[in-house]
């Protein structure tokens, strides 16, 4: 998993590629620090390059969801495509974050 | 040591190895022996017309290595340590050999390979690492991998053996992994998360996505059937 930062005028842009599953939680923790650096009031989680999820990476991107509402950050996530996709439309995670 | 007399259903035709091991043991005949330096050159391997696919562990000893041997039935098996199952593209490398080796649509792979990775991560987080799911908080999400981390470190755990066992014929392709822990537990395939939880969705998806889950009688193997 590797992620990149983009910042818009009004949102920061988090884009998160190659494979998000129990494998890679050191490297998502590195994610949580930034969150105090930012200037904005909302996050976007971008998926476009996300090839494969698994119940964990669901469970980091909650968690990630969690540490927003602490700050007061809005979040959402974009551009989830295939078998990630699919995996957030049968958790349900239209009913947790918006898109 | 004693001469072994393999039958042909009990032959052994691969022993595949992922690191520098011991010397393979004479058999009386040569079964494929070779060293892959990792994981992901496992999947052409696992695209021969063998049947089943050793990895010799670092901690094996010769009497471990044939017990795996008997211990393997007439269908494909893939008999590999946790340390190696642990590999990111593990469950990749694997779902690609058996959609291509049982000639599966392309669209049930993805199925499969989420199914795989899931019952993976069981096998090897809940069964041979023995960690329980964490209480849905952040701390204990971070604990609970943190624990992950110290005892996949171990070597007594990496040993610990998972296998992988796919059967298809016109009708149906079924997936069964094994591992060493102490078994599921009760009602584990009833238990349903609410979308917000941070944790233990596994066997939900599982459930979601495969056509018929059970858990066989041994307590300890995950079945998934898919039907064609």
């Amino acid at each position: 998993m590797e992620f990149t930062i983009v910042n818009h005028p009004d949102v920061v842009e988090i884009v998160i590629s190659g494979q998000f599953t129990f494998n890679h939680n050191q490297k998502f923790k590195q994610l949580l620090p930034l969150l105090d650096t930012l200037q904005v009031r909302a996050i976007t989680i971008n998926l476009h390059g996300v090839e494969f999820i698994d119940s964990s990476g669901l469970g980091m991107l909650l968690l990630l969801r969690d540490e927003c509402v602490k700050r007061d950050l809005g979040i959402t996530l974009q551009q989830a495509q295939g078998q990630v996709e699919k995996i957030l439309t049968i958790s349900k995670f239209d009913q947790i974050f918006a898109t | 040591m004693a001469q072994l007399q393999f039958s042909a259903t009990q032959s052994l035709d691969f022993l595949c190895s992922f690191g520098n091991q011991p010397l393979m043991p004479d058999f009386g005949y040569t079964p494929y022996y070779f060293t892959l330096p990792n994981p992901s050159l496992l999947t052409p391997i696992l695209l021969k017309s063998n049947r089943f696919f050793l990895e010799i562990g670092a901690m094996d000893t010769l009497e471990k290595t044939l017990d795996r041997i008997f211990a393997a039935g007439p269908s494909f098996a893939l008999n590999v340590t946790t340390l190696s199952a642990y590999d990111g593209a593990f469950s990749d490398h694997v779902s690609m050999a058996l959609e291509q080796r049982f000639f599966l649509e392309s669209t049930l792979r993805m199925s499969i390979r989420t199914c795989l990775q899931e019952a993976l991560a069981n096998a090897i987080i809940h069964g041979n690492l023995a960690l329980e799911s964490p209480k849905c908080s952040a701390s204990s999400f971070n604990d609970f991998h943190e624990a992950i981390t110290c005892r996949i470190a171990q070597d007594h755990f990496q040993a610990l053996r998972i296998c992988i066992m796919a059967t298809c014929d016109e009708q149906y392709f079924t997936l069964r992994i094994r591992d060493q822990g102490k078994g599921f537990p009760h009602h584990a395939l009833l238990t349903s998360p609410t979308p917000d939880a941070l944790c233990g969705r596994g066997l939900f998806l599982i459930q979601s996505l495969a056509n018929h889950v059970w858990i066989e009688a041994d307590n300890k193997t995950l079945s998934m059937r898919f039907n064609l």
